[in-house]
């Protein structure tokens, strides 16, 4: 029989470990973590802490349970909660964060069979979840406290100018971060320096991501809101978490084949820029990712690797 | 290997520092950009006024304080806006009723849009207005058209004397046409009904709709037939108040007919008045805006509303008229 074997991950092939990585990766995301204290104070730590500790615990206490080999330590649900918390407001009660940590890593990443199992990103699918079930405590965006003087919740800038509004800010604002937004995604400068980082070590890759942004890049200023070739391209670029979906969500699949992984990404900015054009949505980053997610096993189908050397059967 | 990994973490630290100087003068930079703003515009500290005699505001809910003050008269109001209360200090001049400045001393509305109505470029246009005032558009519209309904009704029980009575607008429309309606009433009825519209060089929309200069839809009645069609209903129900409309101005009691209708019976109105002996001064509403609006001038009382946050700009409008309101009841 054809020996064509679907394989979900492991996330990267390097020789590197998958504990090193993510180390690198949890590092990476410090400068965007310190830059969620300066933009919503304390409470924004306390947040991203709890759900790391809440992710790291649940996956230690089901492979305990489940008398599995436990990789608790392997920072990967350290990732996962980063990634978690970055994605939710800093109005967001603890217990919403709590229930998503344990959704996202029981429900998710271990029930798959936990690390390089798991069909669909683990962080995006818990905001997935706050988001259809709890909408009113993961949609309130706040401006940063160095806007505003007291927490004001208002609408990302992509959701403001969806809704008919004006931005209200500028790039360079957008760009630094000081816009409402959810904790860790509203600097890209910040995000973007852990991503150089990521890129210095060599664990992450950029030829993904820069081809999701730029597929969605393009077809979100080819059909713009008012005609052809009138989209915005740096509210779309700035306005959201395009840089934070492209940089840290979409990267966590690896291919086999490098046509298959730029097929992935193309497909995740597709499905994005078209939830961006044409549904009620602003964002549409993580059903484009999820999505594609979802595709990966099929996409990675299409171009496979021949496999030399072995018989055929 | 070593030294790789901390020169990295190193890199990073580094960078990370860097940026949030970045960040941090960047703000320093918009905040006095903002500070020299707003010292080029309107004080930024709201100013505060010692009242020379202070009204008692526990009988109403939108007044925080209320009274008189050296040269006039200030009222701050609360007011419920998009995000938030909005609370705005309303200034008035001596004689209670022309507004000499407003403040916005408190808002959540959303920061760039709605919280633009706390700028200078927004406020000032109260400035020297008498009040009440309205937003331009779809609200003083409105009124209007609840007052002149009544207006309307009142000319149904009226004797009419006999003659040609003549109304037109005194400022062209946008597309440059000043309506006019004439009436000729004979033993106290309405015997004949014309409106046409008129360009400042003398083209007719009757004519231009009938040759297809003017035309509104493909199918359907051109110009000249409704504006008929709408005469011709006048004088079979000798009243103007049986050509009922919606907000729009847009009638369903005529078939056929689909333009606005405001504008006639406006017109038809002042020509009914007129043979009624009644003076349009007396018979219409002493709402200043809708006097403005009606006699089609742009209305000196009219406010730009900030777009995109027509409920914060409604609700400024509506405190700066409460603040007035109250103001008449206690001055």
């Amino acid at each position: 029989m054809s020996q064509a074997k679907v394989i979900n991950g492991p996330h990267v092939r390097t020789p590197q470990s998958t504990r090193n990585i993510m180390l690198q990766v949890s590092v990476s995301l410090l400068p965007a973590l310190l830059g969620s204290v300066w933009f919503f104070g304390i409470r924004a730590l306390y947040l991203t802490a709890l759900s790391v500790v809440v992710c790291v615990l649940s996956e230690y206490l089901w492979q305990k349970l489940t008398k599995k080999q436990v990789t608790a330590g392997d920072f990967s649900a350290v990732v996962t909660g980063i990634l978690l918390a970055f994605n939710m407001p800093v109005t967001v009660p603890s217990w919403v964060i709590v229930l998503t940590a344990v959704f996202s890593i029981v429900v998710v990443k271990q029930m798959f069979g936990g690390i390089g199992n798991n069909f669909v990103n683990p962080a995006l699918m818990g905001r997935l979840l706050a988001m259809v079930v709890w909408p009113g405590t993961v949609m309130q965006y706040v401006a940063p406290q160095t806007v505003a003087a007291d927490a004001v919740s208002s609408a990302t800038v992509l959701g403001a100018v969806k809704g008919g509004g004006e931005a209200g800010y500028s790039y360079l604002q957008m760009f630094l971060g000081e816009v409402p937004g959810a904790i860790g995604e509203t600097s890209k400068l910040l995000l973007l320096i852990g991503f150089a980082y990521m890129c210095y070590k060599g664990i992450v890759n950029i030829e993904a991501a820069f081809t999701y942004i730029a597929t969605v890049l393009l077809l979100t200023f080819i059909f713009g809101p008012s005609g052809l070739f009138t989209g915005d391209i740096l509210l779309n670029l700035l306005g959201g978490g395009l840089i934070m979906g492209g940089c840290y969500m979409l990267t966590d699949y690896a291919f086999i084949t490098r046509r298959g992984r730029l097929l992935y990404a193309v497909t995740a900015g597709v499905i994005t820029a078209a939830i961006r054009i044409f549904s009620n949505y602003p964002e549409g980053i993580c059903f484009g990712i999820l999505t594609a997610n979802c595709l990966a096993g099929a996409l990675s189908l299409l171009y496979k690797k021949h496999v030399y050397g072995t018989k055929k059967a | 290997m070593k030294n790789k990994e901390v020169r990295g973490v190193l890199a990073l630290v580094l960078v990370t520092a860097l940026s949030f100087g970045v960040i941090a003068g960047s703000r320093v930079l918009s905040q006095n950009m903002a500070a020299s703003d707003s010292a080029a515009g309107t004080p930024a500290a709201p100013s505060e006024a010692t009242f020379t005699e202070e009204f008692d505001t526990a009988g109403s809910e939108t007044i925080d304080r209320a009274g008189k003050t050296q040269d006039g008269y200030l009222v701050t109001v609360r007011e419920k806006g998009y995000g938030g209360d909005i609370v705005m200090n309303v200034f008035f001049d001596d004689t209670a009723s022309v507004i000499a400045k407003v403040e916005v001393t408190e808002l959540s509305e959303t920061q760039g849009v709605g919280s633009k109505i706390a700028e200078a470029d927004f406020l000032s246009q109260f400035e020297g207005q008498a009040a009440p005032v309205a937003l331009a558009g779809a609200e003083a519209a409105a009124d209007n058209a609840a007052d002149q309904a009544e207006a309307v009704k009142a000319l149904d029980s009226a004797e009419l004397s006999d003659g040609t009575y003549e109304a037109k607008t005194e400022a062209p429309d946008d597309s440059g046409f000043i309506d006019q309606v004439s009436i000729t009433v004979k033993d106290g009825k309405i015997t004949s009904v014309s409106w046409d519209a008129v360009t400042a060089d003398g083209a007719k929309k009757s004519v231009m709709s009938e040759n297809g200069e003017y035309t509104m839809t493909e199918d359907g009645l051109t110009w000249k037939e409704q504006a008929e069609a709408l005469a011709a209903a006048l004088i079979e129900n000798q009243s103007l108040s049986s050509l009922t409309m919606d907000e729009q101005g847009k009638t369903d009691v005529v078939s056929g007919v689909s333009i606005s209708i405001g504008g006639f019976v406006d017109l038809a109105r002042q020509c009914l008045e007129q043979a009624a002996g009644i003076e349009p001064e007396t018979q219409a509403p002493a709402d200043d805006a809708a006097v403005a609006e009606t006699e089609g001038t742009s209305g000196a009382s009219q406010i730009d509303a900030i777009s995109g946050a027509t409920i914060s700009s409604t609700a400024a409008v509506k405190g700066i008229n409460d603040a007035y309101e109250f103001l008449q009841t206690v001055k």
